[in-house]
């Protein structure tokens, strides 16, 4: 397809690098510099989307990150990404982009029928509509959720590569028109660090589709001059292509940097990178943004922001149309109308709001014969799917038409409805907006933080005056920023004439144009949400006031536009409609981010396997070498089982299970937590800070210990050595460990500061191995040094004893504890030689039968045994709940025991530990099910904690909470699981499965 | 956070110290922790209006009290 709409020269394309791309299925053409939006409107295609609640047909609106109606699906598969802007986004090669909420075409939208029906979508009618017969709204979302919508989104894992970086600068300079090229030149001059950012591949913002020279000069060269006087500067760093999104506390603020989003990337290659800012000094030159006017049809294709067919001729020598009709309440328009007609558009004429228009800017028209009016307005425009012409009227000072209208065919309508300062990132930084109505804008207030705007964005709009700002706001800033060392150089050109770049400070304040007697078009205020005027205004009928309140009922500016182009008009109408002004109605708040952002680049680096730090023990590759199955457990890695051959995760933990049961079995148990406690009061601080009584504790012995929250529940259990007189050794459980490291050293260091000890985390210090069975002494003492088995009889090393030996000449400790039910020991060595140790096991226990065991036998030994684990230890369960309530001491004070006391914790109803045995033996608990009694119907009495194939018992088993559940022993119920749609019938019992005398510990 | 009532209280003492916190608008003195580091207390001075911060010191240190 030719470009028909291109002209043959100008623009900032370049013609000798065309570009194929498929828009819709269909291929064009186009050149790289281009925008999606720009190549569009060279091929003529003016329907881009379809709206989000009326589905009517939408076209290119704006010229850049304001657009609210050109969204567009952009990529497929795995990459495409929804609701992208066709404005701001780069034409390459290949590129495929498709509108969306349309179906079955963009042309041809069965939606649009919502038309028809649009007096039962009201503002708010979700929540007044589509509510009867009950329960239907159900039925009824399905299909309004699938009618508005927006793109879709991938559904596969994004394949992009984001990274993250840090900067730190002086100045950081936001927005490169101008004013920012100003500022961060003369921030620069003086030796400041400057980031100058801006979202367009180019610098000059607004300058780059102006031709009004400077210094007599095109602005292109006057661009030239300063860029490659920044490029001179060591200490100046530029970002193209990178959006200043947020603004946050301490002068931090985000960019998000497009690195990759404009060319073919190879595998591998950065997609964006976001910027984490660090700025002493902010400079905010973000320009402004031209908005609407409100009159009936406003939103077809054909009508645009007049600064975008300005910039669409000027920047990309494209026509966006062929008759052009310009309305306008300000001054800015007529230098599109100038360029227009310039650029081949036929302009019919302009339309001023205004009754009197005069000065600089009108003049412009002199001699190009086009036709103006005066006091006059565009009532609606008309025209299937694109306008075709407009209806003319004069109006009178409240903007309602009055005499006679007039038709005139076009089929591009030029707006204008004066310009609202980009104050975001501003507002962000807890700046307060206010209204000034000289301009009929919102602009930036007292700043909280660092920062200053400057130029458009604070509302001034001529070209000298940007310049000028800008000058001046980078040299303060690198004052500021304690960079004054430089004899201040003469600044950079303060701009030639004073010529009216933009808009002219006396904008007319009329938002709205009167409907015509007799007409009912619809009349649009935000594009993107489909809200309109009528809408608003029965949204203040209906009793709202506050500006939040009817922009959530309305959803205006609630887009992903976030009303850039409609907000400020929008809060108009609230205004009248209440008949305040504006200023008390007030603006709606900023948030971050000012522009949508991919999730994608937010997570960075740190997604899927980089999410969090994963966490190996000193054993991780003797797992492996073992054949383990490793499993993410937390943050740590751990061996799930040891499949051999032909060996389903069940076979292998079964097998495992029960070879710790006959013979001998080990276990890395590194990941537990391990403090160090010594110093005269180590003692005392012990007693605080468990439930069971320590003091009594001997010199070589252990004790399982339980730790309570100061509400009364469980915190965490583990075990208390005393190493020697004042030297303590505790361990954790590997989930706990990390809050524990917190919260024992608050405790130690903020509740009882005047405790004489010290205590030390030594989690990662120590390796662990637990060796457990039957044939577990014999294991042990053929390691030892002496290799002797009297060195760890039970005399020296009894249940819950402790004794340090030497084991290939590291010194170990080694503790008799046992979580399996069996006689077992766990080895401590130092860190580095917990590689080692596991191999001197494994050869060691050759002989033995030793297997090495994982998480999942552990379990199920575990569970035979009825210990707790985090299943159970969920932080509601009491010590009571857990049948541990004689460990408590009976004096003394202790972290929780107040909260213990209270009656809610001591409730005979509360759900306490119990075994469930499967009733027939044979079919396995669902993990997680409710407990429930069909004989007493209503609420569940307690749920599923664990569950295992008991491989002593054969049959299925599983700990549960349940209510009063030390009294149901024997009573039947039943284990329901509405996710698996299972039930099951289990018997309340002890639980303690197996070896409840515990003589296999002593055996 | 006042002070951890020590030994047996009034049921009350103890819910206002377990659940009850300041949440003042202005200067606020407040306890961080290095997780990721040294596993350090630090009392902070840090006005929860501005988000100033201001002094700050080992907790439980003479001038922490």
């Amino acid at each position: 397809m030719t470009q028909r709409w291109r002209n043959p020269e100008g623009g900032l394309i370049d013609r000798s690098r065309p570009v194929r791309f498929t828009f819709n299925g269909a291929r064009y053409d186009g050149y790289l510099g281009d925008t999606l939006a720009s190549a569009l409107l060279a091929n003529g295609v003016r329907i881009v989307g379809r709206s989000f609640k009326y589905h009517r047909p939408r076209g290119i609106f704006a010229l850049g990150v304001e657009e609210p109606n050109a969204l567009v699906q952009l990529g497929v598969g795995a990459e495409t990404e929804p609701n992208t802007r066709a404005t701001q986004i780069e034409l390459r090669d290949g590129l495929i982009a498709a509108s969306q909420n349309c179906w079955p075409s963009v042309r041809f939208d069965l939606g649009a029928m919502t038309g028809l029906f649009s007096r039962l979508l009201p503002a708010g009618f979700y929540y007044k509509t589509f509510k009867w017969p009950p329960r239907s709204w159900l039925a009824y979302e399905l299909f309004i959720r699938r009618m508005a919508g927006m793109g879709t989104c991938a559904t596969e894992p994004d394949p992009d590569r984001y990274e993250h970086s840090h900067a730190h600068c002086d100045v950081l300079v936001v927005g490169a028109g101008p004013a920012g090229l100003a500022a961060a030149c003369s921030a620069g001059r003086q030796g400041a660090r400057v980031l100058l950012v801006d979202e367009g591949s180019r610098l000059g913002g607004s300058l780059l589709y102006d031709g009004t020279p400077i210094d007599s000069a095109p602005p292109r060269e006057w661009i030239a001059g300063l860029e490659a006087a920044l490029a001179g500067m060591p200490e100046v760093t530029v970002l193209r292509r990178a959006t200043a999104f947020g603004y946050y506390d301490h002068n931090r603020l985000g960019v998000l940097e497009r690195v990759g989003d404009h060319r073919a990337r190879e595998a591998g290659e950065v997609r964006q990178r976001l910027w984490h800012v660090q700025a002493r000094e902010v400079i905010l030159a973000t320009g402004a943004h031209e908005r609407s006017l409100v009159f009936g049809n406003n939103d077809l294709p054909g009508v645009m922001l007049a600064s975008a067919a300005r910039g669409y001729v000027n920047g990309f020598a494209v026509r966006p149309g062929q008759q052009a009709v310009v309305l306008t309440n300000n001054d800015s328009a007529y230098a599109a109308a100038r360029d227009l007609a310039a650029g081949g558009v036929s302009v019919r004429m302009v339309i001023d709001l205004r009754p009197a228009p005069s000065g600089t800017a009108i003049d412009q028209l002199a001699g190009t014969g086009i036709e103006m009016m005066a006091g006059a307005a565009i009532t609606h425009a008309v025209g299937r799917g694109a306008v075709t012409g407009v209806s003319v009227a004069q109006i009178d000072d409240l903007g309602e038409p009055r005499g006679p209208s007039r038709d005139v065919a076009c089929d591009l309508v030029c707006v204008s409805g004066g310009w609202s300062p980009a104050v975001h990132l501003h507002a962000q930084a807890r700046g307060r907006p206010y209204f000034e109505a000289a301009i009929g804008a919102f602009v930036p207030g007292a700043s909280v933080q660092a920062e200053r705007s400057i130029g458009a964005a604070r509302g001034s709009f001529a070209l000298d005056a940007c310049i000028a700002e800008g000058t001046d706001a980078g040299l303060e800033a690198a004052r500021n920023a304690g960079r004054n060392d430089r004899v201040m150089v003469s600044a950079t050109t303060r701009g030639g004439d004073p010529v009216e770049s933009m808009a002219s400070a006396s904008a007319l304040p009329i938002w709205s144009i009167g409907a015509l007697p007799g007409t009912r078009y619809k009349r649009f205020v935000d594009l993107q949400n489909d809200v309109t005027d009528a809408d608003i205004a029965l949204a203040v009928r209906e009793g709202y006031r506050s500006v939040e309140h009817v922009k959530r009922y309305t959803t205006l500016g609630m887009g992903t536009d976030q009303g850039k182009t409609s907000n400020t008009a929008g809060f108009a109408h609230i205004a009248a409609a209440l008949q305040v002004d504006i200023a008390a109605v007030g603006s709606t708040t900023f948030r971050p981010p000012y522009v949508p952002i991919a999730l994608g680049a937010l997570a960075g680096a740190e997604g899927g396997r980089h999410f969090m730090a994963n966490r190996r023990t000193a054993i991780h590759d003797e797992h492996l070498a073992s054949g383990a199955l490793m499993l993410q457990s937390g943050p740590w890695l751990r061996p799930q089982c040891y499949p051999r051959a032909g060996e389903n995760l069940d076979d292998a933990a079964r097998r495992e299970a029960q070879a710790v049961r006959s013979s001998v079995g080990i276990v890395d148990v590194s990941t537990l937590g391990k403090f160090e406690v010594s110093g005269p009061d180590a003692a005392i601080f012990l007693e605080r800070i468990y439930v069971n009584r320590l003091q009594n504790l001997k010199i070589g012995r252990c004790r399982y210990g339980v730790m309570l929250r100061e509400d009364g529940v469980v915190a965490d259990d583990g075990t208390v050595t005393r190493l020697s007189d004042r030297h303590y050794f505790l361990t954790t459980t590997t989930a706990q460990a990390p809050l524990l490291a917190r919260r024992l050293q608050y405790y130690r260091k903020v509740l009882w500061p005047e405790l004489d000890l010290r205590l030390v985390n030594v989690t990662e210090q120590w390796a662990a191995v637990a060796i457990a069975g039957p044939h577990s002494r014999d294991l042990l003492a053929h390691i030892t040094e002496s290799g002797e088995s009297d060195e760890v009889n039970d005399e020296v090393l009894p249940y819950m004893g402790y004794a340090p030996v030497q084991i290939g000449g590291v010194a170990a400790r080694i503790f008799r504890i046992s979580f399996s039910g069996e006689r077992a020991f766990e080895i401590y060595v130092p860190a580095a030689f917990g590689a080692a140790l596991w191999r001197r096991l494994l050869e060691a226990g050759r002989d033995r039968g030793i297997t090495p065991y994982g998480i999942d036998a552990l379990n199920m030994l575990r569970i035979e045994k009825g210990h707790v684990a985090g299943g159970e230890l969920d932080g509601r369960v009491t010590i009571d709940d857990l049948g541990l309530a004689r460990m408590a001491k009976a004096e003394g004070d202790f972290i929780g025991r107040q909260g213990s006391m209270r009656p809610g914790l001591r409730d005979p109803a509360r759900w306490q530990l119990v075994g469930l045995a499967s009733a027939d033996g044979r079919t396995p608990v669902p993990p997680g099910a409710k407990i429930v009694d069909e004989l007493a119907p209503g609420h569940y009495l307690g749920e599923v904690t664990s569950t295992a194939w008991s491989p002593m018992l054969k049959m299925p088993i599983a700990l549960a909470l349940v209510s009063a559940g030390r009294s149901r022993h024997g009573q039947i119920l039943n284990a329901t699981s509405p996710l698996a749609n299972r039930q099951v019938a289990v018997s309340v019992r002890s639980p303690a499965f197996f070896d409840p005398e515990g003589t296999r510990l002593h055996g | 956070m006042g002070p951890r009532p020590e030994g047996t209280t009034a049921q009350t003492a103890w819910l206002d110290f377990v659940y009850l916190r300041d949440n003042p608008c202005g200067p606020h003195r407040e306890y961080w922790h290095h997780t990721l580091g040294c596993e350090s207390w630090i009392a902070l001075e840090r006005d929860t209006l501005t988000h100033r911060t201001g002094g700050s010191s080992l907790a439980g240190r003479q001038d922490d009290k």
